[in-house]
């Protein structure tokens, strides 16, 4: 039987227009997520998957419902507590790579390790193999302004699982890329979090890579509904 | 290292390349402000050392006055010999001097004389060893010769060989008395030419007796002039010689305090000139500031990204706060040694922009006096760290308050 990492319980989230009015993006949302396990979210743009993500990774407050991690409440903790669990627990991968432009592929992996306090002999050895994984072994000092768009992402997914986080979260990651190499990196990246038994919350578009996660989840109407 | 000190340094010195644009051009900027700054500074200190030296040795550095009447008697050669047998004194000297009129031809002067011991030859001031007599030698001079500043012959075109009048105010007691004055007739016997103008217009140097004559002081004078021994801190012996070997009649003072009203103003001349040389720093904290502020707005996405990792809202700010304390502080260290670098090699400077035929044009500044001062150093250096480091608050503060769950929205 595998163990809940997260659960997500009667999630609402209000928003505040200028009009002053509200919007209700959330309208109570229920999930769990299991160990190792990927699951895909689509859903129109603007419904809320983005906010959804946010409120998961404790970098926004719900207007009401629970977040747990390992069956703990977290959506109330202390600001540096939310910082240290995020270190630990989460990866994440964007739509724009978001790589520090100054510091070469391997030093921007390792940059995961330097936030989270655990950077030494092992994490960069842990990062070599990594980046060789994802097919960057020959690329480790090139700066991200010498790489493409495929390379930057997947040096950016070799950085969110470096510290063996339990879940990666990635919103829209081949968003900003052609097809093919949409393809590459998003093999990249389902390859690697089965290898390492990390968790995979996908935010995606493409129905063909929502079909590839072990899960589809689909956010209509302020609902996660399972296909 | 800390993350966010790792992150400061890699921002200014990027990987595989030495150093960034913007980090070059704040911690250059930094530096000419700090340079402006030392550099005026130490040659300030240059041209106000030069002048003490100037008022020490043509004035003395101590002197002892009985409020301006007459020292004499068994009292006063007592304590000349207190103070002659002072370990930390090096040199006494009995000064009388009085302002006389003197006329060469028809032309008159208003000279203040001096005395000089032309028996002892004891006299506190280097006039010897800094050969201040020109066209002559201070030991040609006896009682019935002068040895004028040289601003004074010029005034009445005395030169070598010449005998002046002189009239002392004690003559005209003999006028009222219906008696004609005469007055003294004096051969000039060398130029007084110390490069201190006051002194040079205004001074001649008589022998001892005969100022003493001609101011009708028998074997009196007017004041002790010292000379300590090196290293001797003038105030405090001034200050324990009044308190403990005289007694109210005669009092011991400074150069220090006899120049002070003069000495105050060049030493507001230079917090002035600092204070205005500091808007150069200022300056160069702003661009440095808003450069910053720049980059966060830039960076908002990593800076998102970085809170999405665990990154503390301080450690961020901090982040950006010791990027402004680097650059201020090498900008510092390298206005610092391009002071050294140009202040030491100035007349190489000159000659090489100027060439050598116009060098002697620009002598003044080939030959200026500079003398670095620590503490002005340090200031400066203090100065444009604290600024730098001040200059990096503001985009602190901005990067620290960026919210990560806005700034990681798509688009
Ligand atoms: N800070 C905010 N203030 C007001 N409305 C917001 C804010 N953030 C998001 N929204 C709204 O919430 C909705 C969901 O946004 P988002 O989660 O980004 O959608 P998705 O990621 O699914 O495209 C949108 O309609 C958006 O306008
Ligand atoms: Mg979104």
């Amino acid at each position: 039987m595998s163990s809940e990492i997260l659960r997500i319980e009667n999630l609402k989230k209000n928003f505040k227009s200028p009009d002053g009015s509200e919007i209700e993006v959330l309208k109570g949302v229920d999930l769990s997520l299991f160990k190792g396990e990927s699951a895909s979210l689509r859903g129109e743009s603007g419904a809320g998957k983005t906010t959804f993500l946010n409120i998961a990774a404790c970098l926004e407050t719900p207007s009401s419902g629970g977040v747990y991690w390992d069956g703990l409440k977290v959506d109330g903790l202390s600001n540096s507590k939310q910082a240290k669990l995020r270190s630990s627990y989460m990866g994440f991968v964007f739509q724009s790579y978001c790589l520090v432009p100054e510091l070469n592929a391997l030093e921007n992996v390792l940059f995961a390790a330097r936030i989270a306090g655990n950077f030494n002999k092992k994490t960069v050895s842990r990062a070599k193999e990594i980046l060789e994984k994802v097919g960057l072994s020959g690329r480790m000092s090139h700066m991200p302004h010498q790489m493409s768009g495929g390379e930057r992402q997947r040096v950016a997914i070799a950085r969110a699982i470096l510290n063996r986080p339990k879940v990666i979260f990635a919103d829209e990651p081949t968003g900003n890329l052609d097809e093919n190499t949409g393809i590459e990196v998003m093999d990249m990246l389902l390859d690697l979090c089965e290898v390492e038994d990390t968790a995979l919350l996908l935010i995606t578009h493409n129905p063909d890579f929502a079909r590839r996660t072990s899960r589809n989840l689909v956010l209509k109407s302020g609902r996660i509904v399972e296909e | 290292m800390k993350w966010w000190l790792y992150i400061a340094v890699k921002q200014l010195f990027p990987t595989g390349r030495i150093i960034s644009f913007f980090t070059l051009v704040s911690i250059l900027g930094v530096a000419l402000g700090v340079l402006a700054l030392f550099g005026t500074q130490s040659v300030m200190n240059g041209f106000h050392n030069e002048i003490g030296v100037k008022l020490v040795d043509t004035g003395g550095q101590i002197t002892l006055e009985a409020g301006g009447r007459v020292i004499a008697g068994k009292n006063a050669e007592i304590l000349f010999d207190k103070l002659k047998n002072n370990p930390e004194v090096e040199r006494v000297e009995k000064v009388a001097r009085g302002s006389v009129m003197m006329i060469n031809g028809n032309t008159p002067a208003y000279p203040v004389l001096r005395s000089y011991d032309t028996i002892t030859n004891n006299c506190a001031l280097p006039i010897k060893e800094k050969n201040f007599v020109s066209w002559g030698d201070i030991d040609e001079l006896d009682d019935d010769s002068v040895i004028l500043g040289i601003g004074v012959a010029n005034r009445i075109g005395a030169s070598k060989g010449d005998v002046v009048e002189v009239y002392a105010p004690t003559m005209l007691e003999r006028l009222s008395k219906n008696e004609v004055p005469m007055p003294v007739k004096l051969e000039v016997a060398g130029f007084l030419n110390t490069g201190f103008s006051d002194v040079d217009k205004n001074v001649a140097l008589v022998s001892l007796r005969r100022m003493q004559d001609l101011y009708s002081l028998g074997k009196g004078f007017h004041s002790y002039v010292l000379k300590l021994k090196d290293g001797v801190d003038e105030t405090a012996f001034a200050k324990q010689l009044n308190a403990d070997v005289l007694n109210g009649d005669v009092r011991a003072y400074t150069w220090l305090t006899g120049n002070e009203a003069f000495l105050r103003v060049i030493a507001t001349e230079k917090v002035m000139m600092s204070v205005i040389i500091m808007l150069i720093i200022i300056v160069a904290s702003f661009s440095i500031c808003s450069s910053l502020y720049t980059t966060v707005l830039r960076k908002t996405k990593e800076i998102g990204l970085s809170v999405a990792m665990g990154a503390r809202p301080f450690q961020i700010a901090l982040c950006y706060c010791v990027q402004g304390f680097i650059i201020g502080f090498l900008g510092a260290l390298a206005g610092i040694l391009l002071t050294f670098l140009l202040l030491e090699n100035r007349a190489a400077i000159v000659e090489f922009i100027v060439g050598r035929e116009t060098l002697e044009q620009f002598y003044h500044f080939s030959s200026l006096p500079v003398l670095y001062d620590l503490k002005d150093a340090l200031r400066a250096c203090l100065f444009a760290v604290v600024l730098c480091t001040l200059a990096g608050f503001l985009p602190a503060l901005r990067a620290s308050r960026l919210k990560a769950s806005e700034a990681m929205r798509n688009e």
